[in-house]
């Protein structure tokens, strides 16, 4: 775990470090025209990952079944499609899979790592991590992967400072912040808040470079 | 209390070595005659310890009628205490600094349970979780050991020792020793201890009996049957005491608090044969019973509930003291005690079976003490015994599991000079199901002068892992993670393999070790100090540091995604700060007293991943390293906290009246960010003041009366602070007939 954490610390760091110097090169040498464009991420909300559909013995269950989506389309995808390369990542309550390896036919693989969104400017050259019957690239779990379970307040929160990075099924990379576990997205969720809704924001690389910017 | 004191102490002119002050029974502040003559004879006696220890162990009426009766000397009692040293001393020159609160300030306050009664004093914080337990030097409830006339009070939930399970009308006084005390207590002793020291049954005949209604429909009812003779003593006590609870939050179905009745029976019976013996017996039953209506509502279905939860506990335990020659007292102890509790959970709209969950605690304890005079400098006490405990619940392996603590302790008091006394005490424990534990202390006071003590000690605490820790079982059956027991983890991780119920591993179980008792190593350091007549200062620096702390580690994950939990050491936290109680006496009418206290806490772990620049928060949708300067410690602790008290007093109306103001500043109540630690203004409770207000009347002779205001600010806090009832108003009579 331990070395996980500095792994991906020092990826983090080389990653802020690779991206600084590239700014600094365009601040010494590009005049305004060339600025690179602000990049905005995209928002999904409320985006359902089998939310409860009733209960069994008084416990609240879903399907079981994951929701597909399309970093390339910003678009779910039906479940007919699983086994294709159209979707990838897919959600289902807290888990995670990306198309690849165990998961899909895909190219997909994944890395979280210790950063801020915003300033991870380039997806790393390794790291990246399959889903396999040893456990999925995303690692479940409070504390393991993109979350935190408060069992005070029982309310699943994003961890801050985790940046899910994507290679999709192509083979192309995305960034991924969630942003709320919970229908509306509230402030300060609850117990009694709806859960399964993630809204999140990402960005997409069309050109298939590792950049972001 | 405390300005009783005074002529005791320049009675000590005369015995100026007679200091460690020795008596059969642990303590008194009797108020019969015979204790007060029996000391009297030691004071002034100037020929040393030896004679303190002797004299003090006899409680032949042979000495009491060679002693002046002079009324004046009886009056001075100096106030014996007996926590810090496991013997009695005076509180003065108790090597640790203990706080001690008599029956009579207790009833001044018109506190009824133990927890109002601990509430008032500085450093200490009632914390509500599955009960009202006591935050001391900034720990939890789990790591202070309470104890009734020495020995423990068992059943902790959650890690909370309920202190409203413990009726004040049992006490004579309660001893408040800060600082661990591992070196003669064991386990749980780590920010200190809390000994309840219970009435010894008064010579003659004595009857009371009490009534007090509170808001809430709070109801308590107290009687009391004391009968001593010259060998033989007993009294015997009862005490119901109910509610019917509170809602605060009338839109969500269930009451805030429920309502519950409580009923103690509690007795004690003293035999002393000869001059030489002592027998002594504590008995104790009480049982409570509580039910409450809870649900929630799903659309427009409405899912209702109802939870009875019943606890019964008692204990028993002999004691026997026995003087062997001139220089050596031996005590026999037994202490058996059991806990229960039952809850079943039923819902109101369906057929199904009731959730019901049992839990039952057995301690048995034997311990034998010798305490030695070896010259006229040292005291020696060696003890040894042992502990068996078994746990009866659905909830471990196996559905019971016992363990057994083998132990012996040592201390010797040293005093070299009138000014200076050295403790040092050491126990070892050795357990069946965690490692050895040796716990030291050295403690030294410096009587500096006649008015001014220094204390200073270092040593070190441990708390067992509790049973839950070694031995839980349980699957969630709504969220589908497993916690497992230290003890019990490799074979359910066998068993969870073998069932195909592992993914994959998350840690590796061989790298985390046996499971050990969290430790401490502790310093405090205090200044004790009278200024003229009227005013005491006190002042205290403390520090902790605890390491192994136990938590719940991801051991695996399991085909549905969740983990398997179990319990290993791992973080380090440490508590520190100052305490410090100032007392005034106006004059005869008006006293003043002033407490504050200044707590700060931590993790180590977290300030390492601050430091290292690897802990995030998340301000307006933007992610953010945490500043070290944002770390507000460990939840639930407040960095500033006092107390204030006015009490006004007139002997000649027989009219007491005791206002005390608490505050105690902001202090974080959960995580609310994302990070699980406390870093933002959102996860403060804010600070607040309740104020207490008790009027006391005597009316006759044997009857008296009380009023008063509890939280007259009517300070509530629906969502933080649901434990805060608002405004509380009270009244009551007791009645008190002695022959």
């Amino acid at each position: 775990m331990v070395n996980m954490k500095r792994i991906n610390t020092f990826v983090a760091g080389l990653a802020a470090l690779v991206s600084l110097l590239f700014l600094m090169a365009c601040d010494s040498n590009s005049g305004a025209e060339d600025e690179p464009n602000e990049i905005v991420a995209e928002r999904v909300t409320d985006f359902a990952a089998d939310p409860f559909v009733g209960f069994v013995d008084g416990r609240p269950v879903g399907t079981g079944k994951y929701a597909f989506f399309s970093l390339q389309t910003g678009l779910e995808i039906d479940a007919a499609d699983s086994a294709s390369t159209a979707w990838d990542i897919a959600l289902q309550g807290t888990n995670m899979i990306v198309n690849g390896g165990s998961s899909g036919p895909g190219q997909g693989g994944a890395q979280v790592v210790e950063g801020i969104f915003e300033e991870i400017m380039e997806a790393p050259a390794t790291g990246w991590v399959v889903d396999s019957d040893q456990g999925t690239a995303i690692v479940a779990g409070s504390g393991n992967g993109w979350y935190n379970y408060n069992p005070a307040s029982m309310v699943v929160s994003p961890m801050p400072g985790r940046v899910l990075l994507i290679r999709t099924a192509d083979g192309r990379f995305a960034k991924i912040k969630i942003i709320s576990y919970y229908r509306g997205a509230p402030e300060t969720p609850t117990a009694e808040s709806e859960a399964r809704f993630y809204t999140f924001d990402y960005v997409f690389q069309p050109d298939g470079s590792r950049s972001f910017l | 209390m405390q300005p009783r004191q005074r002529k005791g102490d320049s009675a000590q002119f005369v015995a100026t070595r007679c200091t460690i002050l020795y008596r059969f029974d642990s303590i008194s502040q009797d108020t019969t005659r015979r204790p007060y003559q029996r000391l009297l004879t030691v004071l002034l006696r100037p020929v040393g310890l030896l004679c303190a220890f002797i004299l003090t162990s006899h409680s032949g009426l042979a000495q009491e009628k060679d002693t002046p009766p002079d009324s004046i000397w009886t009056i001075e009692m100096p106030v014996m205490v007996i926590t810090a040293t496991k013997n009695a001393t005076r509180l003065s020159e108790a090597p640790i600094l203990t706080r001690v609160v008599t029956a009579d300030e207790a009833k001044i306050q018109g506190a009824l349970r133990m927890s109002d009664l601990l509430a008032e004093l500085t450093g200490i914080f009632i914390v509500h979780d599955h009960g009202a337990g006591v935050q001391l030097q900034g720990f939890d409830s789990a790591y202070t050991l309470v104890l009734l006339d020495g020995e423990p009070i068992i059943g902790r939930t959650a890690g909370t020792l309920d202190l409203n399970r413990l009726p004040v009308s049992l006490i004579e006084q309660v001893e408040i020793v800060r600082g661990p005390s591992s070196s003669l207590y064991g386990s749980e002793a780590l920010a200190g201890v809390i000994n309840i020291i219970t009435r010894r049954p008064r010579a003659g005949l004595r009857v009371s009996s009490s009534v007090r209604f509170e808001s809430n429909q709070t109801t308590d009812l107290s009687s009391a049957i004391e009968i001593g003779g010259e060998k033989i003593g007993g009294r015997i006590q009862v005490n119901r005491f109910s509610s019917g609870g509170y809602d605060l939050t009338p839109n969500i179905i269930g009451l805030t608090a429920p309502g519950f009745s409580d009923y103690t029976l509690a007795g004690r019976f003293t035999f002393e044969p000869s001059d030489r013996t002592l027998i002594n017996t504590n008995v104790r039953i009480a049982r409570q019973s509580q039910s409450n209506t809870l649900g929630f509502k799903d659309g427009g279905t409405i899912f209702e509930f109802t939870e009875e939860a019943d606890r019964e506990d008692w204990n028993v335990s002999p004691r026997v003291r026995q003087r062997i020659g001139n220089n050596l007292i031996a005590t026999a102890k037994g202490h058996l005690s059991s806990f229960s509790t039952r809850s079943i959970l039923a819902a109101v709209t369906d057929e199904g079976a009731p959730d019901q969950i049992n839990f039952r605690q057995m301690y048995r304890k034997g311990e034998l003490q010798l305490d030695l005079i070896l010259g006229s400098q040292h005291l020696l006490t060696l003890g040894g015994g042992f502990i068996s405990e078994s746990v009866t619940t659905e909830r471990v392996t196996g559905g019971r599991r016992s363990n057994e603590d083998k132990f012996v302790f040592g201390q010797h008091q040293w005093l070299p000079f009138d000014w200076l006394h050295i403790t040092t005490s050491g126990r070892l424990d050795a357990h069946s199901d965690y490692d050895t534990r040796i716990s030291p202390k050295l403690a030294a006071l410096f009587i500096a002068d006649k008015s001014t003590r220094i204390r200073a000690s270092v040593g070190s605490g441990f708390k067992a892992p509790t049973f839950q820790q070694l031995y839980m079982d349980f699957t969630n059956p709504v969220a589908g993670y497993s916690v497992v027991g230290a003890t019990d983890i490799d074979a359910a991780i066998q068993r969870f393999e073998d069932l195909g119920q592992i993914q994959f591993f998350l840690s590796d179980l061989a790298s985390v070790g046996e499971i050990r008792p969290e430790k401490s190593f502790s310093i405090n350091l205090g200044v004790e100090r009278e200024l003229g007549e009227r005013l005491s200062i006190e002042l205290n620096l403390f520090r902790n540091q605890v390491r192994d702390l136990i938590e719940t580690l991801p051991v695996a994950t399991k085909p549905n995604g969740q983990n398997i939990f179990t319990y290993v050491n791992l973080n380090r936290i440490f508590t520190r700060g100052l305490d410090t109680d100032i007392r005034f006496r106006f004059d005869d009418h008006w006293s003043f007293g002033i407490g504050y206290q200044f707590l700060d806490t931590g993790d180590k772990e977290v300030i390492d991943e601050i430091e290292a620049g690897s802990l995030f928060k998340r301000v307006n949708g933007r992610d953010r390293r945490v500043r070290r300067g944002e770390y507000g410690g460990l939840f639930n602790r407040s960095r500033h906290s006092g107390i204030l008290r006015i009490t006004f007093a007139d002997a000649r109306r027989g009219l007491t009246a005791a206002l005390r103001g608490l505050y105690r500043s902001r202090y974080g109540l959960g995580d609310l960010n994302g990070n699980l630690i406390l870093d933002d203004r959102s996860e403060y409770v804010p600070g607040y003041l309740t104020l207490n207000l008790t009027v006391t009347k005597t009316i006759s002779n044997s009857v008296s009366g009380q009023i008063g205001i509890r939280n007259m600010l009517g300070e509530t806090n629906v969502e933080q602070i649901p434990s805060l009832p608002g405004r509380l108003v009270f009244g009551g009579l007791s009645i008190e007939l002695a022959r």
